[in-house]
């Protein structure tokens, strides 16, 4: 079984099922088959060493460089070693297009933080060819059944600690399936939707987090969430978020604040606007929070300088994007600002994607440990498609010869209750949509860009009072197709998710790639990941795990451990 | 199954040009037969003369319209083309009529 | 402003329901939507995933026109009331969301689906294929489909005889006919060449009017059209 139906969850799909095909696979999906999730949303590309002078090395330097140096070497060198590999099967086996130089050679783009030109792309919307690909793929395999609209509630265990299948709920009618299952892949796509501003898909709730972390296996790095300077400000929108490419700032464009000074020359007068991700990320933050910021909240990206008919051909997307929203970007400055974007933390796996816990796999944004505290830009498709067929050839082969679990009715019957008790129960308290509001709110004041740890601990306890009221909360309406009801589910979570990051980024005192701390702005020497695992009885442990440097070791001159990413 | 009930308003409320197009030709069309039936009976009528010339005209040229389409002539010309069907079968009508030779 | 909002869910009459929100500068008919959603009706249903206009999920008919709600300002619609429907042509789940399953099936019937062909099959290498040959910028101009069904809702044969399979899936099969690594293309003639196929589409765009992502599925029929009489002259391509 496979929950989620991203870039990981699809290529996990196709390779059981092309690996045995007498399996039966069940694709379970929050969404719509192929629309639901983030790979669909890739604008950049895909990283991978296709020819000299790149190299896996350089690839696998890059991106432990990249991560401030935390991240688990065994998986990137995973990730390097099987990206040109996934790409050619992307291209030949499912009939992706890429772009080309005019003589038919892949074209490979610079991004930002890769010392070669190592993104494959098609145009600016990448994801939507992979996924379509993928998807048609997907329905023509008859042992692989999606089960659209339907989401895994529970992770349901066979009594010896196996995890055996999932309770799935059917969002279009409101009822319960248990579906019993030998091996279980959690490819969910994580998803920061915990934050006020966000880029990621609306329909991520960081589902394969909670469900882990109720499964009792152990999550990493989960204080490492990637801020994008320039999301979209559209107030009273939902399309506020919505990233605006980095090339906007590479190519000149210049970062205002309300008072319209370049503020970019206090926090990095060298390189101005072209300065590191997170460091301008966190400058436009730091605007804002001073009362320096744009009407709206933001700041101003200016590119009318470069002239309208450049940018109206080198950022055509961009412009259309903004002129859905009547602003004209060819021509006058912009409301952008930081945006929640993805989660480098997640469930600790194996290069060969499996948990803690026997009979559960994790690929994609839902595992931990490839990007350490940072993620590159054309890292996360790769990320996603590479462990997701790792996800699928490991796991057709580990069922094998191993029996359909047993599951407890009674476990079934307890988690259902759970979920439908809100249904039909008196209003009064805090309104859930109020809840999620505050959640959001703190989130992005307290656990966002800029950390420290009197706000962190002020922050857990607002999430541990929310996580308190949120099952309380009442959700009008019946079973079927509620959306409020679903977002009760996003709400619980969201919230358990949240705590995770907030506790991760209290107990990591000092800052590092994508976690910065206002009390702890150096980079400390010693290299970890902070570790959490859950329970049923025994609450929560945490420790540090110190980082395995199995294939490289920082260089006695430090590397710089921010650096500039593309989406 | 929600279809576009023809009978409905809504179901006309964006109606796009292509369709105008489209339409205009299949009403031409039936109206030919109306006014072929007519001329036969009489040739020498006036009126009949005249719908029968400018229904031919528009049903002719937007059918000329839809064969340049056919053989490859991008489609996002096809408003500009539908306009100039119009504007020729105007002009041709205008002429003809004006240069009736009896 | 107000809002009629079709209203439908198993076992009750069709209605439009009529709603007050107050329309802020820069809200779309999503955010309308969620807003109802959460402060109003909570048992309003309608889908959405991404918000910004990448995955299709949001497709419906607003003023009696096919658009993505997550990208329409409620400031760009005519004055007055503005009306919500979900798409034509599908089956209803509930409310604005409707099963996309049909358009699906009629890719699947299409053998709308990438083959390797022998090449491809052997996948030690990349195809090389220009980005500037007259095959990819054909296959461009009708790749970036995101799946929406407005098109199949616009589209007035669709609605008129069942079996013709309607714009998306004819887009994609267009796009597999042109595309050299494919190796299915003597299947898919003959699946295009059916009596309810290509000759039913009359070639009034609506389609292609609709389409949110610029592209001509009108273009794309017309294409195979062409390739289909030149080989049955036996001149074309197969």
């Amino acid at each position: 079984m496979i929950l989620g139906a991203g870039g990981a969850g699809l290529c996990a799909a196709l390779h059981a099922a092309d690996r045995s095909p007498h399996l039966s696979v069940t694709v379970v999906v929050k969404g719509l088959l192929g629309r639901a999730g983030c790979t669909r949303m890739v604008q950049g590309g895909y990283n991978a060493v296709l020819a000299s002078p790149d190299s896996l090395d350089a690839h696998l330097l890059d991106t432990v460089a990249g991560g401030g140096w935390i991240n688990d070497q065994e998986l990137v060198w995973s990730l390097v070693t099987h990206a040109p590999g996934r790409l050619l099967e992307l291209e030949a086996r499912y009939g992706c297009f890429f772009d080309r130089h005019p003589d038919g050679r892949i074209h490979q783009k610079p991004f930002a933080g890769q010392t070669h030109d190592r993104t494959v792309h098609k145009g600016d919307l990448t994801g939507i060819e992979i996924m379509n690909r993928l998807t048609e793929q997907v329905w023509i395999r008859p042992s692989l059944r999606a089960l659209e609209e339907h989401r895994a509630v529970e992770l349901l265990s066979d009594g010896a600690g196996r995890v055996g299948g999932a309770l799935v709920l059917d969002i279009r009618r409101g009822t319960f399936t248990a579906v019993r299952s030998r091996a279980t892949l959690l490819a969910m796509g994580g998803g920061p939707t915990m934050y006020r501003v966000i880029a990621c898909s609306a329909d991520k709730a960081a589902d394969g987090i909670a469900l882990a972390l109720r499964a009792g296996a152990p999550v990493k790095d989960m204080e490492m969430v990637q801020f994008h300077p320039t999301g979209l400000v559209v107030p009273n929108s939902l399309m506020t978020g919505a990233l605006l490419e980095e090339g906007l700032r590479g190519a000149g464009g210049r970062l205002l604040n309300g008072k319209g000074e370049r503020f970019m020359s206090r926090y990095d007068p060298e390189r101005m606007e072209r300065s590191t991700r997170d460091l301008v990320a966190r400058a436009c933050f730091t605007e804002v929070q001073e009362g320096l910021g744009s009407p709206h909240g933001g700041v101003w990206i200016d590119v009318s300088h470069l002239g309208a008919k450049l940018v109206e051909t080198n950022f055509r997307g961009m412009v259309k994007r903004c002129r859905d929203f009547g602003r004209d970007l060819a021509r006058e400055p912009v409301e952008v600002g930081p945006t929640a974007h993805f989660m480098m933390g997640g469930v600790v796996i194996d290069p060969s994607c499996r948990t803690a816990v026997e009979g559960l796999f994790a690929a994609g944004e839902d595992a931990g440990g490839v990007h350490g505290a940072n993620r590159l830009g054309g890292n996360g498709v790769a990320d996603s498609t590479v462990f997701g067929g790792i996800a699928g050839d490991v796991m057709a082969e580990w069922v094998m010869g191993r029996a359909l679990p047993r599951l407890s009715t009674h476990a079934v019957e307890a988690a259902e209750a759970r979920i439908l008790e809100p249904l039909g129960r008196a209003e009064g308290g805090e309104g859930l949509y109020a809840l999620q509001q505050r959640l959001r709110d703190v989130m992005w004041e307290q656990v966002g860009l800029v950390r420290q740890a009197s706000g962190l601990m002020a922050a857990l306890r607002e999430i541990e009072d929310i996580g308190q009221r949120a099952p309380r909360a009442a959700v009008p309406g019946g079973t079927a197709y509620n959306l409020a009801w679903q977002d009760w589910l996003n709400l619980q979570n969201q919230v358990a998710a949240a705590w995770l990051i907030a506790r991760s980024a209290l107990e990591r005192q000092e800052s590092r790639g994508s976690h910065f701390r206002r009390d702890h702005a150096n980079t400390g020497a010693e290299l970890y990941s902070i570790h959490v695992v859950g329970g049923d009885s025994a609450g929560l442990r945490i420790w540090k795990e110190p980082t395995r440097l199995t294939r490289l070791a920082p260089e006695a001159a430090r590397q710089p451990t921010c650096v500039e990413v593309g989406d | 199954m929600l279809t576009r009930r023809m009978g409905s308003a809504e179901a006309w409320r964006d109606t796009k040009v292509g369709m105008w197009a489209w339409l205009l030709q299949r009403v031409a069309a039936v109206g030919l037969v109306a006014v072929i039936a007519a001329h036969l009976k009489n040739p020498f009528a006036r009126p009949v003369q005249a719908a029968l010339l400018a229904l031919v005209l528009f049903h002719g040229l937007l059918g000329v319209r839809a064969i340049l389409l056919d053989f490859g002539l991008p489609v996002r010309w096809h408003r500009l083309l539908f306009l100039l069907a119009l504007l020729v079968g105007v002009v041709a009508f205008a002429a003809f009529w004006r240069w009736r030779w009896y | 402003m107000v809002l009629r909002v079709f209203r439908w869910s198993p076992g009750s009459r069709e209605r439009l329901q009529k709603y007050w929100v107050k329309a802020r500068h820069g809200m779309t008919v999503l955010d309308a939507l969620v807003e109802l959603q959460r402060n109003s009706d909570a048992t309003l249903a309608f889908r959405y995933a991404c918000r910004v206009g990448m995955c299709g999920s949001c497709a419906m008919v607003v003023n009696g026109r096919e658009r993505w709600a997550c990208r329409t300002l409620l400031s760009n619609l005519a004055r007055g009331p503005v009306t919500v429907r979900p798409l034509y042509q599908f089956p209803l789940i509930r409310d604005l969301v409707v099963d996309m399953a049909p358009m699906k099936n009629k890719m699947l019937e299409m053998k709308a689906v990438f083959v390797p062909g022998r090449r491809a099959m052997a996948g030690d290498e990349f195809a090389q294929i220009g980005s500037r040959s007259r095959e990819r910028r054909a296959i461009d101009a009708a790749i970036e489909c995101i799946g929406c069904g407005m098109c199949v809702s616009a589209c007035t044969m669709v609605g008129h005889d069942p079996r013709f399979p309607g714009p998306a899936a004819l887009t994609r099969v267009f796009t597999l006919q042109r595309d050299s690594r494919d190796g299915a293309h003597a299947g898919r003639s003959l699946a295009v060449l059916a009596e309810d196929v290509l000759t039913r589409c009359h070639g009034q765009a609506n389609c292609t009017a609709v389409c949110p992502m610029e592209i001509s599925p009108t273009d794309s029929i017309l294409a195979l059209r062409r390739r289909a009489v030149l080989r049955l002259l036996g001149i074309g391509p197969r």
